[in-house]
């Protein structure tokens, strides 16, 4: 019975170190983007702070901040049209609506694409990583 | 275009009745005299030829408002998105997918897309793509390295060879160039200036255009790295980011800070070897007149020996020192060019490879930077068309050496620059200054000799002696549009461009 129990116990121990290793090694694979700003400049948008209007309420605005490239991308247009009504941007004016809707599908999806290079494959370049 | 055919329809109508009355008179022509046929044939002819020319007339109005009709300015489904498509984009698989994407997000919000809104976004997306795919480059590049086991420095200043002068990452190869180049600086240096270098460097933002600039000041205000440091990265870098007359000021400021303190301790040194020299007389004097015997001897003899000891290390940081002490109050403002303050106050840029000065205009009076700006400049595109023999044609008359340029002389520079697309209200950097002089060199493609071919442009006038600006300007917008065809192409270009002159 002892001996049992000392199996069940050591099997139990290999169980979850195994459990363990294998979330390590998934979490180390995913791609972390809240760990990317990007609120600051990249290559697309090289001058965040001379946006001016509509382009500078999209980039400032916290909901579109949070969301990587692929997310914005996908966005549904509803829950953009939703969003974009908050910051005072409606279907009503059309072509402002439009001008806005054009900024954020490109400029500001690149831009958040250009930000994710940086932060995965170029950051390490930096000489402070060197020390 | 109905009130166009109704116009017409109504020009063919009023001019029926004569047709047909000429064409009545035509049957009795045997009634007539031989004046009156060959009056009335004429006049058959002259109204066949007015029906002709309202006909054809009506035919390219026609065109012409079916072409409209195609140039909608509103896509409201897919069928006329695709028949835009197919006028405006034929083949091009990359803008059917940009555009079917907006469009079809457009239509689940009930939106029709007007032709301007689609245009615009074509073209953004596809500039936005090219950035994006040089980055892409850079990725794979990187990670083909890092396969190949080469250190991150190795990697650094590989992709810095291989990406520089890529415009749409320059700012990143410009932060790793400068970044790298300060690292390698700091390692030679005592471990607490190191320390402090590296911290700052850790703080820098790589994406930023103005990181390096902001790491130097916080290196010029760091409690913890020597004068010496500062002013060997000072003398190592502000060449290179110094883009305002206020940073050139600055800098010839700190150089001439810098020498009047090597001057300084020149001088004290100077003092302090006079007064050992005197010294060591006085006590060789005193030795001398001591007995052979006298105890004494001993002790001036070693006094003699620590005072010559101590004037062979002055003399030795005399030597140093004048070494250390700059020739002049000058600093490599770009490769080949230097700014100097001259012992009169005046500055001038120095084109080393010609040994000649442009002289900046005295900024002592408000409204200067403007002309000072220029001025430097000038000596950009002036080396250029100098190697090329036709500076003297294109500036005339010639630039005189040590001297302020003229105002026509700063004005064709300023045209130059502007024209071909640079910022001409800071100082060019090395990489506007390497597509300045590529850019120039088209002007000499011709198989004449320099001025040979400014006459062959029309850009030079042999009979007034003197350029035609316009000429120069139109013939310099077609260099920088051709920037990235073959030489051949360009000088075909602005050929055409003669032609149509």
């Amino acid at each position: 019975m002892k001996i049992l129990k000392v199996i069940a116990i050591a099997l139990l121990f290999t169980a979850t170190a195994c459990a363990q290793k294998t979330e390590t090694t998934t979490t180390t694979k995913k791609l972390d983007y809240s760990l990317i700003d990007y609120s600051k400049r990249s290559n697309i948008i090289k001058h965040p702070e001379n946006l001016t209007g509509d382009e500078k309420a999209i980039f400032q605005h916290k909901f579109f901040q949070k969301l990587n490239s692929k997310e914005t991308e996908n966005l549904a247009p509803q829950i953009v049209k939703i969003e974009f009504a908050k910051l005072g941007i409606t279907t009503e004016e059309k072509r402002q609506f439009q001008n806005a809707y054009s900024f954020f599908m490109s400029k500001y999806t690149s831009h958040k694409k250009s930000c994710e290079n940086w932060y995965f494959h170029f950051k390490d370049l930096a000489p402070d990583s060197q020390n | 275009m109905r009130n166009n055919f109704e116009n017409n329809s109504a020009m063919l109508k009023s001019a029926e009745p004569l047709l047909d009355s000429a064409d009545s008179l035509s049957g009795n022509q045997d009634f007539q005299t031989l004046e009156q046929l060959n009056y009335r044939a004429k006049q058959h002819k002259l109204q066949r030829k007015s029906r002709e020319k309202i006909e054809e007339n009506e035919h390219k109005k026609v065109e012409l408002d079916l072409e409209k009709e195609m140039c909608f300015t509103e896509i409201s489904n897919e069928n006329e998105l695709n028949k835009f498509l197919e006028n405006n984009y034929p083949n091009n698989i990359n803008a059917k997918k940009i555009s079917h994407n907006y469009f079809q997000r457009q239509n689940e919000l009930g939106l029709s897309v007007s032709v301007e809104v689609i245009e615009n976004y074509i073209k953004s997306q596809t500039e936005d793509n090219n950035e994006l795919s040089a980055e892409d480059q850079i990725k794979n590049y990187k990670e083909e390295l890092t396969k190949q086991g080469k250190s991150q420095s190795e990697i650094l200043q590989l992709l810095i060879a291989e990406f520089e002068g890529n415009e749409s990452i320059s700012v990143w190869v410009e932060n790793w160039k400068s970044y790298l180049k300060l690292y390698h600086l700091a390692e030679s240096k005592p471990l607490a200036e190191k320390t402090a270098i590296f911290s700052i460097i850790n703080k820098a933002d790589f994406t930023s255009e103005t990181a390096f600039s902001t790491s130097l000041v916080e290196i010029s205000q760091s409690a913890d790295i020597s004068n010496e440091t500062k002013l060997e990265i000072s003398r190592e870098f502000n060449g290179a980011n110094v883009f305002s007359v206020d940073d050139m000021n600055y800098t010839l400021k700190e150089v001439k800070n810098h020498k009047e303190k090597i001057e300084n301790a020149i001088s004290t040194k100077s003092c302090e070897k006079s007064s050992l020299d005197l010294e060591i007389d006085t006590l060789e004097d005193e030795l001398e007149k001591l007995p052979l015997d006298d105890p004494k001897r001993k002790e001036l003899e070693a006094e003699i020996n620590q005072k010559k000891e101590a004037l062979e290390q002055t003399e030795n940081e005399i030597n140093q020192l004048e070494k250390e002490k700059p020739k002049d109050i000058s600093f490599q403002l770009r490769e080949g060019f230097s700014a100097k303050l001259n012992p009169d106050g005046s500055r001038s840029i120095k084109i080393l490879a010609k040994d000649f000065a442009i002289k900046l205009p005295s900024n002592f009076l408000p409204l200067t930077t403007t002309k000072n700006l220029r001025a430097i400049n000038l000596s950009f595109p002036y080396l250029a068309l100098k190697n090329q023999n036709i500076a003297d044609y294109i500036f005339s008359p010639n630039l005189d050496n040590n001297s302020v340029p003229s105002k026509s002389q700063r004005d064709i520079g300023h045209l130059i620059i502007s024209t071909l697309g640079f910022d001409d209200k800071r100082i060019l950097s090395e990489e506007n200054i390497k597509q300045l002089n590529k850019d120039l060199s088209k002007l000499t493609l011709g198989v004449g000799r320099g001025q040979e071919n400014l006459i062959e442009l029309e850009i030079y006038d042999i009979s007034s002696q003197s350029i035609d600006k316009t000429r120069l300007a139109e013939v310099l917008k077609v260099v920088r549009e051709g920037r990235d065809l073959e030489d051949t192409l360009v000088f075909e270009k602005i050929k055409n461009i003669q032609t149509k002159g």
